[in-house]
């Protein structure tokens, strides 16, 4: 029996299996980068030491790097214009997120003094942002 | 915008993976064009209405 779709119940579980295997990598992913942040911050105690802060600025500049590799290559796979169409919002949401985030905290360090994130966590948090963005928007849409 | 794509889409009997296929676009993208949600680009819009043997102005409206 076909659905409104004209897809038959074989083809409809092929693909709810094609999605969930979909969003497990996505979830990898994302816990991928998440993990190198969390590794940096414990790597780099107050009082940490030269060598610590030089493994988390490491690890950081890997995690960039990896989100930007990310980017690249689901951009440049993907020929459809819907799905670049939700990269790009996810980008600018992301963007957004990540500077209102940065932004608030640079009062709270106004208002209550001392460093209380380092401004080398803002580039693996808008990452992070951004895979979170993409997964809410693609969802958003189905 | 409003468009036919659904219904236009029914008459010729094709289920949206189909479609989808002869326009070289994802399904996802014929399911947030019919549900209203995005708005093609003027070279698939031109597509679709190819496809369907229509005029832009008689899928889409604003």
């Amino acid at each position: 029996m076909d659905n409104l779709e004209g897809e038959s119940a074989a083809h409809a579980r092929a693909r709810t299996v094609r999605r969930l295997r979909r969003f497990a990598i996505e979830v990898f992913f994302a816990l991928g980068f998440v993990a190198p942040v969390i590794i940096a911050g414990r790597a780099a105690p107050d009082g940490g030491g030269a060598l610590a802060l030089s493994v988390a600025a490491l690890i950081v500049a890997v995690s960039v790097l990896a989100a930007w590799c990310y980017f690249c290559v689901r951009w440049h796979l993907s020929h459809d214009e819907f799905e670049r169409a939700l990269e790009a919002q996810a980008i600018a949401l992301a963007g957004a997120i990540t500077i209102l985030g940065a932004t608030c905290i640079g009062l709270a360090e106004l208002l209550f003094g001392g460093p209380i994130v380092r401004i080398v966590f803002i580039a693996p948090a808008f990452s992070v942002v951004y895979l979170i963005a993409r997964l809410a928007i693609s969802r958003a849409y189905r | 915008m409003n468009n036919r794509l659904r219904e236009l889409r029914a008459e010729k009997g094709w289920s949206q993976a189909r479609l989808a296929e002869l326009a070289h676009v994802s399904r996802q993208t014929i399911q947030a064009l019919e549900s209203g949600k995005y708005d093609p680009s003027l070279p698939l819009a031109f597509t679709l209405a190819k496809l369907f043997g229509r005029r832009i102005e008689d899928i889409f409206e604003p």
